[in-house]
């Protein structure tokens, strides 16, 4: 069994790969259908951010367990031209490109566990966690 | 058989209704040339409805959300309406929690639902079964 995995993100295709990779990592790692289908949307949605604003980025996927609890932890990073006001981003229907605004809220209400952490310039970083 | 072939979603008339049966995996080449192959399909056929069966899609984001609510909206302007069925539980509990405006999309549990929605007068699923197949025999003839 797969205990992590890196997909780099660069095109439609690649986005397309990991979604199903995320789909089928977080199905091996315990996690229900319908939880394994709201990670591989998040991922979905965080991968295209990267396509519509940086171009390209990495999506990482990695199994967790605590006591006993099977989970899979999501990093979709990339380094380009960031996030200049996180709050706002992540506002309901805050949006500069059609989906981002909507897109943050909606992933972090369907994770566990959501941090996003951003400078200007430096690129974006997603962090978060769904549990079986 | 070219790639383009392989990533397209099947289109066929049930009952006086294009059904659309949605089984591979959505990327924006698929959802372009469904769009295009839907609409010319309406212009062509006289089609009291239409129906998407999404039963086969494990994953949505909002742009797939999106993209499919354009093209339910482009057929509505053709004067034909659209009703989806089928969709999982965690497809749409996603594009609900995704924001996804719902609003406008008429939605049914099966395709049995479908069809009374569309208010096609004997869409029992035996005599659907018996239009369709009469439907295949023709094409094998012309």
């Amino acid at each position: 069994m797969r205990t992590s995995l890196r997909i780099i993100i660069r095109d439609e295709h690649s986005l397309t790969a990991a979604v199903l990779e995320a789909t089928s990592f977080a199905k091996e790692t315990g996690l229900s259908r319908v939880a394994a289908q709201q990670l591989a949307t998040v991922t979905s949605e965080l991968a295209r951010n990267i396509l519509k604003y940086a171009g390209r980025g990495q999506v990482e996927l990695e199994a967790l367990e605590h006591r006993g609890r099977k989970g899979v932890r999501l990093i979709v990073s990339d380094s380009g031209p960031g996030i200049e006001d996180i709050e706002q981003a992540m506002a309901e229907h805050y949006s500069t490109g059609g989906t981002l605004g909507l897109g943050l809220s909606g992933a972090k209400r369907m994770m566990d566990h959501f941090t996003i952490t951003s400078q200007p310039g430096q690129g974006t970083r997603v962090e978060a966690v769904k549990w079986q | 058989m070219p790639e383009s072939a392989a990533n397209r979603i099947p289109l066929q008339m049930s009952n006086n209704c294009l059904v659309a049966s949605i089984q591979i995996d959505l990327t924006a080449d698929v959802l372009e040339q469904f769009r295009k192959d839907l609409l010319s399909q309406l212009q062509a056929q006289h089609a009291r409805g239409i129906i998407f069966d999404l039963s086969g899609i494990e994953v949505m984001d909002l742009s797939d959300f999106e993209n499919i609510r354009a093209t339910i909206s482009m057929a509505k302007v053709m004067g034909v309406s659209t009703v989806v069925c089928g969709m999982r539980p965690g497809v749409v509990a996603s594009v609900v929690l995704l924001g996804a405006d719902t609003d406008e999309i008429r939605a049914a549990r099966d395709l049995d639902m479908a069809f009374e929605l569309l208010d096609v007068p004997g869409a029992s699923e035996k005599e659907r079964k018996r239009v369709g197949d009469a439907n295949i025999a023709s094409d094998n003839h012309s």
